[in-house]
């Protein structure tokens, strides 16, 4: 506020409203205190201020301006010449300030007067060339800017009585006071020179501009009347200081306003040809009503001080309104709320001061708007609450519709999610978190987490296969038999997925027949497609199971199934051939890294760097998990399997499950109270019911011990394959789980877990296969199954040294040398490890570790991996020179 | 497994060296120098490439106070240089001083934030008896203590030093690494015997930085496996193709054992009764029975296996120097001042058939200071330096500076 006040004050005039009270002040003060001292100061200040700004802005000052024709027509050969005229003009002049200070001296108790005699000197300024001279002297000597100042602290000041009896005084002293009085000196001059640089200037327009930026009325008055004050009291102490600053003063302001009547006359009008000028003024007012002492800007008030101006305070805050254009005031006017208060009534008074009336009111409901968004924490909090959130594109909230749609749509997918996942109330949060905020994309992506988090049983560990098996054993054998009551299955969810879609879509108006495509092309392409199968099917089984029949389907299903209800059999049909391809692997090109390494993680891996290899990795590990003829199309056989799995294992338990649910209604929580195993599996989730589906053919090798081997047989050629990597093979993740497993569990495990290793020996490289069973055949078999094992868990490891260092020596002595008859070159160009070790050789630690985690390791019958860190432990434990590939070429 | 298709051979000569201002005694310098006879002169500014913190005319003429050598690798020498310059982050003396946890901890967040460890750079000067200190520390550590390493003092003060501190810890060196007085530390200029690397000098001009010392080793090498029919490993017996084999010829200039270097380090490890070393400092020949040292028959090994015309070209110079020799009759003086002969040829002529990329090359890069070669080096391999954020004190290397 301050410094908005400070700024009006220069801009307008030089001593404003505020002047008054600083005289009080320092009325007071100098009474009780030093005389000098502290009487300067404050004016200084307030013209000290004045002057930068009038000196930066505005040059063109009147005074500036008188002097100027001058100097700039004629330049310094005659400012010589000028000195005389000047003084001459000096004399005079001072001497006609020395008679106005006369008649103000007179005048000073009425008010007005300070106007009329200011516009007098301002017009004789103008007209009379004596003016110009002032100034200049300043500027050249301080002689005479003595003479001329002191003379002039009468005329500005306005200070008659106190200048009066010390007219002549005041010269002695100024003369006599020289530090004093050079301070004005000096500034002058400079502001002469800054002038003289300008010299470019044209006097009129300066003289223009210097009407447009004159004070307004008021402040003049209150000069006057501060003057007076000042005045009165100076003249007992310090006439020379006061008159000094009132001087300078009136070199900026007084003089100026008396140059302009015009502006004055505009004032009176109200409205003046120059915005800006009211604008300026609109901050001072404001800060008077903050402040709430007067407002001196009433024409009246100006010269009766504090009394008046407490009295009246109305007339004073009428000013206000009007200036609360600007958008700073309005902004700060919200937060000095008493103040606002009291605006309001003075509104109301306001008509007088001239601003239009559709102004005022409109600032009026703004700030009653702005009242009103100002809300308490806590309200904001609610109101925060309130709102639904919705996020999207543009395009997409504006295809989207009304916030009511949204809620519908919202809750119908809530509605069907609860069916769907009726045991995870977590899951259904995160989905509808998910929902929420990312419309039909984000679905898709959280039902893939689903899949994800349904992988796993409610303790938090991977659900195993055997799990399955146990279901399969038994609907295994009925399968072929319930062959056809897929198409069934198919007739009885379709309207679910249908009317989900509906939920969804029914306020968009496309036309029904296109919704059932209209999801997939909403969302990424090919990927989403897919996805969007992938999304489907999860509610889908279990909608089975809870509804078989569609009327009980219905009854369940929130919102309208009636329309789906009827399309029922041709888009069973449609959906039919996408449908039967089961889950299938999501699209994990489609991710975004983020989202792929959190699946990596899902799946117990430590973080792979590279897309693309956290893309193999997660491929690898979902066929392992599913299946690996999940996604291969080229299988049909055991596509067929899948599609009959669900249903005869749902097919098997619809009576318990679904009279539960009828029950149950939404919840089916109850179902899972039902001790029977098989309804605890199949209310598992979704997910879980996916990955029976898809480790299907792994139960059929079980039970069906032809199929069986087929599978395992697959699976051993994709270890081959996959074996160079140092990625798991979906094969090794495999076994992890079914290892993790057997431990926890080993019912009739044995007979599966013994075929496990048999067909998994072979996994090794066919190269390391071949030195191992050279040499260590033995070994082999005990150790392989726990290598897959160990292997997943390698990089995330940190091998102690102590450990495995040994191993690693004896690794290196181990490897077999090459012998020259073999069909390489020879030792000499593929010297064995130990050979380079031997030779000095710095060995390079990327490929030693890489050595001895393919093969070296395994010599030695060592299941562990090993780090380039620990491997570089070990080189440095034994002195042996080893680098990073990277600085092998050192 | 993926070995450089052009395995580098064991440098004839490389060191490290600290030098000083022979001006400002203070000032001291840590750089590494496969031929310290060239590389001084490029310190003082007689000669192009100095360090240039070594260029400032106040503290010339530098001089080499002693030399660390017999590194077996560029690598090795530099990894060494760089723990020598930066004892406040090399692995290698924290290890030395603290036991296990620390550097582990250390290494640790090194992994995490991938950048050069916490400490501050601390280039604060090191006084001589400090840079002695961290000498006796590295060479005490568990990395460097077992390399074939020699101390060659060349001043006087220095060693006087170097023993107080030895004196002071009351430590001392591994057996393997020998500690030589030369220099200043002799009375009298020493006679010079080129094949005796343990020998003093009297300078470092004497120094014999090239293969000339394995020469006699290596013709007689060669003109053995010339025609190994009859040649066998004299241990395993077997006979031996020195085509496919590694094969491992006896240094002794009358012995003729031959062996294969697997069953030879065998034998020699075994019978240092250290069942976790895996690469023996000496042995007895079996042939001969002398005492032979493990490095000197793989420097020559790798040398004639890995750079076939550079050791049919010294051979060829010997035999010409040979001739020129008998027919001249020169002083007894004649094989020290011929010395500086053979001394550069043997590089030209490699030069051109190796390309820049093994020995010579050592020359012009490891040879310019410090801040030179790192900042080469870090041009060089910007792309792997990504890829591999693992623990290294080499990483920090590349990093720092």
């Amino acid at each position: 506020m301050a410094s908005i006040a400070d700024v009006i004050i220069l801009s307008s005039s030089p001593i404003p409203p505020r002047s008054p009270g600083l005289a009080r002040h320092d009325l007071k003060q100098v009474s009780h205190l030093l005389p000098r001292g502290e009487t300067p100061p404050p004016i200084r200040s307030a013209t000290d201020l004045s002057q930068t700004h009038t000196r930066s802005r505005f040059f063109p000052t009147p005074i500036a301006s008188n002097n100027y024709p001058e100097d700039v027509t004629k330049p310094k050969k005659r400012s010589t010449k000028k000195d005389p005229t000047a003084n001459t003009n000096n004399k005079t002049a001072s001497s006609k300030p020395r008679r106005k200070a006369e008649k103000v001296a007179d005048a000073p108790e009425t008010i007005p007067h300070g106007d009329p005699q200011r516009e007098t000197v301002g017009t004789k300024d103008d007209t009379v060339k004596p003016t110009k001279g002032r100034p200049r002297k300043n500027a050249k000597n301080k002689d005479s800017g003595n003479m001329t100042l002191a003379g002039k602290v009468t005329k500005t000041s306005g200070d008659p009585p106190a200048k009066k009896p010390s007219k002549s005084g005041k010269k002695t002293v100024a003369t006599k006071l020289s530090p004093l009085e050079d301070m004005p000196a000096k500034v002058t001059p400079k502001e002469s020179n800054a002038l003289g640089k300008d010299e470019v200037l044209h006097l009129d327009e300066a003289m223009r501009r210097r009407t447009d930026w004159t004070p307004p009325r008021e402040t003049t008055y209150e000069e006057i009347a501060t003057g007076n004050d000042g005045g009165r009291q100076d003249k007992e102490r310090d006439p020379n200081l006061t008159g000094g600053f009132g001087k300078r003063l009136s070199d900026y302001n007084y003089s100026g306003s008396a140059l302009n009547p015009r502006d004055l006359v505009q004032d009176a009008n109200g409205g003046g040809p120059t915005k800006r000028r009211r604008i300026d003024l609109v901050s001072p007012e404001i800060q008077a009503l903050l402040n709430g002492r007067y407002s001196d800007s009433n024409d009246q008030a100006s010269a009766q001080g504090e009394s008046m101006a407490s009295a009246k305070p109305k007339k004073t805050t009428k000013s206000k309104p009007k200036k609360f254009t600007t958008l700073t005031a309005r902004m700060t006017a919200q937060y000095s709320t008493i103040d606002a208060e009291q605006d309001e009534p003075v509104f109301d008074c306001i008509p007088d001061i001239g601003t239009t009336k559709g102004r005022r009111r409109k600032t009026k409901e703004t700030e009653k708007e702005y009242s009103f968004t100002v809300l308490s924490p806590e309200a904001a909090v609610e109101f925060l609450n309130d709102q639904d959130l919705v996020f999207g594109t543009c395009s997409q909230l504006e295809i989207d519709g009304s916030p009511q749609t949204l809620r519908e749509t919202q809750q119908a997918i809530c509605a069907s999610e609860c069916l769907s996942y009726p045991e995870g109330t977590r899951n259904k949060n995160s989905r509808e978190i998910q929902e929420s905020s990312t419309r039909s994309v984000s679905r898709l992506a959280g039902t893939r987490n689903l899949w994800c988090v349904g992988a796993r049983d409610t303790e938090g560990s991977l659900i195993q296969p055997e799990k399955l098996n146990v279901v399969d054993l038994t609907g295994g054998g009925e399968s072929p038999a319930k062959k056809s009551h897929d198409n069934v299955e198919r007739a009885s969810y379709k309207p679910l997925q249908r009317d989900w879609f509906e939920l969804e879509f029914t306020d968009i108006d496309s036309p029904p027949a296109q919704r059932p495509s209209s999801p997939p092309s909403t969302q990424r392409g090919l990927d989403s497609e897919t996805q969007a199968q992938a999304l489907v099917q999860p509610p889908a089984p279990i909608a089975t199971a809870t509804a078989l029949p569609k009327a009980k389907a219905r009854a369940t299903k929130p919102a309208k199934p009636a329309k789906g209800a009827d399309n029922t059999p041709t888009e069973a049909v449609g959906s039919q051939p996408t449908a039967s391809q089961g889950p299938s692997m999501p699209q994990y090109t489609g991710f975004t890294d983020a989202e792929l390494s959190k699946q990596v993680s899902t799946y117990g891996f430590k973080a792979v760097r590279g897309r693309k290899k956290m893309i193999d990795l997660l491929q690898q590990c979902w066929k392992s998990k599913h299946g690996s003829n999940a996604t291969s199309g080229s299988q049909p056989i055991y596509q067929l399997e899948q599609q009959k799995e669900p249903v005869s294992k749902i097919y098997d338990i619809p009576s318990p499950i679904s009279d539960a649910k009828a029950k149950a209604t939404v919840k089916s929580k109850p179902a899972i109270s039902v001790k029977n195993r098989k309804s605890l599996d199949a209310t598992k989730s979704p997910s879980v019911s996916q990955t029976n589906l898809q480790t299907g053919p792994k139960k059929n090798s079980r039970a069906k011990p032809i199929t069986g081997t087929s599978t395992s047989f697959i699976d051993v050629e994709e270890i081959q394959d996959s074996e160079e990597e140092i990625i798991p093979s979906p094969s090794q993740v495999q076994k992890h789980y079914t290892d993790i497993y057997s431990k926890s569990k080993t019912s009739s495990q044995v007979q599966h877990h013994s075929l496990d290793i048999l067909t998994k020996t072979p996994s090794p490289s066919p190269t390391k296969r071949k030195v191992v069973s050279s040499k260590i055949s033995v070994k082999r078999p005990s150790s392989s199954a726990s290598i897959t094992a160990m292997r997943t868990a390698e990089s995330s490891k940190e091998i102690s040294l102590a450990d495995i260092s040994a191993q690693i020596t004896q690794a290196v002595r181990v490897q077999p040398r090459l012998s020259p008859l073999s069909s390489s070159r020879g030792s000499r160009g593929r010297p064995t490890w130990h050979e380079k070790i031997l030779m000095y050789d710095p060995i390079i630690l990327e490929d030693f570790t890489a050595w001895l985690n393919i093969e070296g390791l395994g010599l030695v019958g060592e299941d562990r991996e090993v780090g380039t860190a620990s491997v570089r432990e070990w080189c440095e434990s034994k002195g042996i020179c080893c680098c990073w590939k990277k600085n092998a070429s050192w | 497994m993926e070995e450089p298709e052009n395995p580098k051979p064991i440098p004839a000569y490389y060191c490290c060296y600290l030098l000083r201002s022979t001006v400002r005694h203070a000032s001291l310098y840590i750089g590494s120098t496969p031929n310290p006879i060239r590389r001084l002169p490029q310190h003082n500014g007689v000669a192009k490439g100095g360090a240039k913190r070594t260029a400032r005319d106040k503290l010339r003429p530098w001089e080499m106070t002693l030399v660390v050598e017999g590194f077996t690798s560029r690598v090795g020498a530099l990894q060494f240089e760089w723990a020598w310059q930066h004892p406040e982050r090399s692995r290698h003396l924290d290890c030395e001083d603290d036991l296990d946890p620390k550097p582990r901890v250390k290494a640790n967040a090194n992994a995490k934030t991938g950048m050069p460890k916490p400490k501050p750079k601390a280039q604060t000067r090191r006084s001589l008896v400090a840079h002695l200190k961290d000498l006796l520390s590295l060479l005490r550590s568990a990395y460097f203590s077992s390399w074939p390493l020699r101390v060659r003092f060349f001043c006087v003060d220095v060693y006087r030093a170097w023993r107080a501190w030895n004196d002071r810890v009351d430590t001392h060196l591994p057996g393997n690494i020998k500690v030589i007085l030369d220099g200043d530390n002799l009375a009298t200029s020493p006679n010079v015997k080129q094949d005796d690397e343990l020998a003093p000098v009297g300078s470092i001009n004497n120094l014999s930085v090239d293969y000339t010392r394995i020469e006699d080793h290596l013709e007689n090498s060669m003109f053995m496996l010339e025609d190994p029919e009859d040649l066998q490993c004299t241990v395993c017996k077997a006979s031996i193709s020195p085509d496919q084999e590694q094969v491992v010829v006896c240094p002794h200039p009358n012995c003729r054992g031959t062996s294969h270097l697997l069953c030879l380090s065998t034998k020699f490890l075994d019978a240092t009764n250290e069942p976790d070393l895996l690469v023996p400092t000496q042995g007895t020949c079996p042939s001969c029975g002398n005492t032979v040292q493990w490095v000197t028959m793989m420097r020559e090994l790798s040398f004639r296996n890995r750079a076939e015309k550079e050791a049919r070209a010294i051979i060829r110079k010997k035999e010409k120097r040979a001739r020129k020799e008998s027919a001249a009759m020169e002083a007894s003086s004649g094989p020290r001042s011929s010395s500086i002969e053979p001394r550069s040829l043997p590089e030209e002529a490699s030069q051109g058939d190796l390309g820049p990329n093994w020995f010579e090359e050592v020359d012009i890069e490891s040879e310019s200071d410090f801040e030179g070669r790192q900042k080469n080096h870090s041009s060089r391999h910007p792309s792997k330096l990504e890829i591999v954020i693992e623990d290294s004190d080499w990483d920090d290397a590349e990093l720092i500076e």
